[in-house]
């Protein structure tokens, strides 16, 4: 569940508060478990929950940085696994802007639909849609620059 | 490039799906003290308005009590007011009487036309003369008592002609029923009717005669004993480590009860009661033990809980304090609701109490003389964890009251509370004390 929260969350420290939130809201709900699911998946939705309306609370969901000026970079899945560890990855899912990061994780992890996203966030598809376009932009950009570092770095 | 970019969400996916994080190792702590805290908060919620609602439940009774009282013991002073005036006023008519009207009623009663057997009885409208000149040979038994024994002579008729011949023997049931002799000699009402108002007013002034109204102000020296119940062991601490080092010392109640008399044998008690409890504790060692944040702090376990030393300082694991002396202070106030039962009537009165009482605690302190390294000091505790704001104590006692007059009463009275609620919560032992108190009490008739 710290992965999932350290996904969602812009820090470590986020992440955990978020996830001792989370843990609270699961041990006084827990007589709310209709054992319809798994549990794990019950927990992670409760944490997702907790995150975004954390978010909320802080009215960070709403702030937008748009990526049109950010050129495309074509990015070898091979490279990616040579160059970059699990902990970086995260670090660039974290780095994304706040609703970047939501409608990626929402739509890459949790395999929710556009519709789905923008009903839970309250945007439109369109924007959800335009959101998920500038994580990818922005994350293929970040994860070349690493790739890029850590080719000179060993070449060095 | 589009491919390309959608094959971000797969590497992500990919590489993050068996990705764990281990979380930091206090955390588990942290969820568990903010559930705890949480717990607290929402008993503390759901128990202040119970709290509350009782409170208020207790005061509206106690209002309503007190009202009672002021108003029936307002009304009883008028009603006897009331009855002696209309007695005077009665007997002032009676001397400033026509002589001659008086002497011709005497004679026509005499004679039996004005009271006979045929023409007194409910309907009969009675002449104040008649009436009065009825009254004014009462001394001659011979000319009523036919009357009386007549048997269509109604109960109140009988009543009334007992009053006029029972002339100057005043009591307070002539004096009650005085009103009815006054009324009939104001307003020549039919008798029927001032029965039926008298018998109200004759059946009200007896209830009042036997239900009175009593304040009792006492005060008893108390030997608090305390029932432990094992909940989990502290510190290799039970029970029996608890009682062996706490010894009660002198404590002491005050109160006011009211009391109201149901019938001659049974009472109802209630009122305000003010109980102070003291326990020694011997010399212990205090050691500084982790709380659930992992801070260390030096805390007296008492049998009503934790006692937190704070002036020692900041505590590392390891230090102790010792503790010369300590010194538990509780106080609370009860309301207590008993019966009363007297067992023996006369010029000493034996009666026995049972009951229940609700102890609202007041204060809880623990006066600490400790040594530490450096110095000894003093601590005055405000508060001790785990004792809780209330408890239930079941009550008997009895007492042995002497009668100085009509109105006061003195008595010794030995009382025993027996709490079937603890005292404490959450603490290594549940309290429930046992408090056997000595005292004397003063009944004032109100």
């Amino acid at each position: 569940m710290m992965a999932v929260c350290l996904r969602y969350a812009k820090n470590r420290q986020d992440a955990e508060e978020v996830l001792q939130e989370g843990f609270i809201k699961v041990f006084s709900c827990l007589h709310q478990y209709k054992f319809s699911g798994t549990l794990e998946a019950w927990i992670k939705r409760i944490m997702i929950n907790c995150a975004l309306q954390r978010l909320r609370s802080k009215n960070l969901l709403y702030k937008v940085m748009p990526a049109d000026n950010i050129p495309e970079e074509y990015i070898d899945k091979d490279l990616v696994l040579d160059n970059i560890n699990a902990k970086e990855l995260i670090q660039l899912v974290q780095g994304l802007p706040t609703v970047c990061r939501l409608v990626f994780n929402l739509y890459a992890f949790e395999g929710m639909k556009h519709r789905e996203i923008a009903k839970l966030l309250n945007i439109s598809e369109g924007t959800s849609k335009s959101n998920l376009h500038d994580a990818r932009v922005l994350l293929q950009r970040r994860l070349h620059e690493q790739i890029f570092v850590a080719n000179i770095n060993s070449g060095a | 490039m589009n491919k390309n970019l959608q094959d971000i969400d797969k590497i992500f996916t990919q590489f993050l799906k068996d990705y764990t994080e281990e979380p930091p190792p206090d955390m588990w702590q942290q969820i568990e003290n903010d559930l705890n805290r949480r717990d607290a908060e929402m008993y503390k919620s759901k128990y202040g308005s119970l709290k509350k609602t009782v409170t208020c439940i207790v005061l509206t009774c106690a209002c309503l009590l007190l009202s009672g009282a002021l108003q029936f013991f307002k009304h009883n002073n008028d009603e006897t007011q009331i009855a002696y005036k209309s007695f005077q006023s009665a007997k002032k008519f009676e001397l400033h009487n026509n002589k001659k009207e008086y002497n011709h009623d005497k004679e026509k009663v005499k004679q039996g036309n004005a009271v006979t057997k045929e023409n007194l009885n409910d309907n009969t409208t009675l002449s104040k003369n008649t009436l009065i000149a009825s009254d004014k040979i009462h001394q001659d038994y011979n000319q009523i008592i036919p009357l009386y024994n007549t048997p269509n002579t109604s109960n109140n008729t009988q009543e009334s002609l007992l009053i006029l011949a029972s002339g100057t023997n005043i009591n307070a049931d002539t004096i009650t029923s005085s009103v009815l002799l006054s009324n009939v000699l104001k307003n020549r009402i039919p008798l029927n009717l001032i029965q039926e108002k008298s018998r109200g007013v004759t059946k009200q002034t007896i209830t009042k005669q036997k239900h009175p109204f009593y304040a009792i102000p006492f005060a008893t020296i108390d030997h608090v004993a305390e029932r432990l119940q094992q909940v989990y062991e502290y510190n290799n601490e039970n029970k029996s480590d608890y009682s062996g080092r706490e010894k009660p010392d002198m404590s002491y109640t005050t109160g006011l009860i009211f009391e109201y008399n149901l019938s001659k044998k049974y009472a109802l008690q209630s009122g305000l009661v003010l109980s102070n409890a003291f326990t020694n504790v011997s010399p212990t060692i205090v050691k500084a033990v982790p709380d659930n944040s992992g801070l260390y702090k030096f805390k007296l376990v008492t049998s009503y809980g934790f006692a937190e030393i704070k002036k020692a300082g900041m505590a590392q694991q390891g230090d102790s304090v010792s503790i010369i002396h300590a010194m538990i202070h509780l106080q609370y106030i009860s309301i207590p609701a008993l019966m009363k039962i007297n067992l023996k009537q006369g010029k000493i009165n034996i009666s026995g109490t049972l009951g229940a009482a609700f102890n609202a605690i007041q204060k809880d302190e623990v006066e600490v003389d400790y040594a530490t390294s450096s110095a000894s000091e003093i601590e005055s505790i405000g508060r001790i964890e785990g004792v809780k704001n209330n408890f239930i104590t079941l009550m008997a006692g009895a007492e042995a009251a002497y009668r100085i007059n009509r109105n006061i009463s003195i008595g010794v009275n030995p009382v025993l509370r027996y709490a079937v609620t603890p005292v404490n919560k959450g603490t290594p032992v549940k309290t429930y004390p046992i408090n056997l108190g000595v005292g004397a009490s003063v009944r004032i008739k109100l």
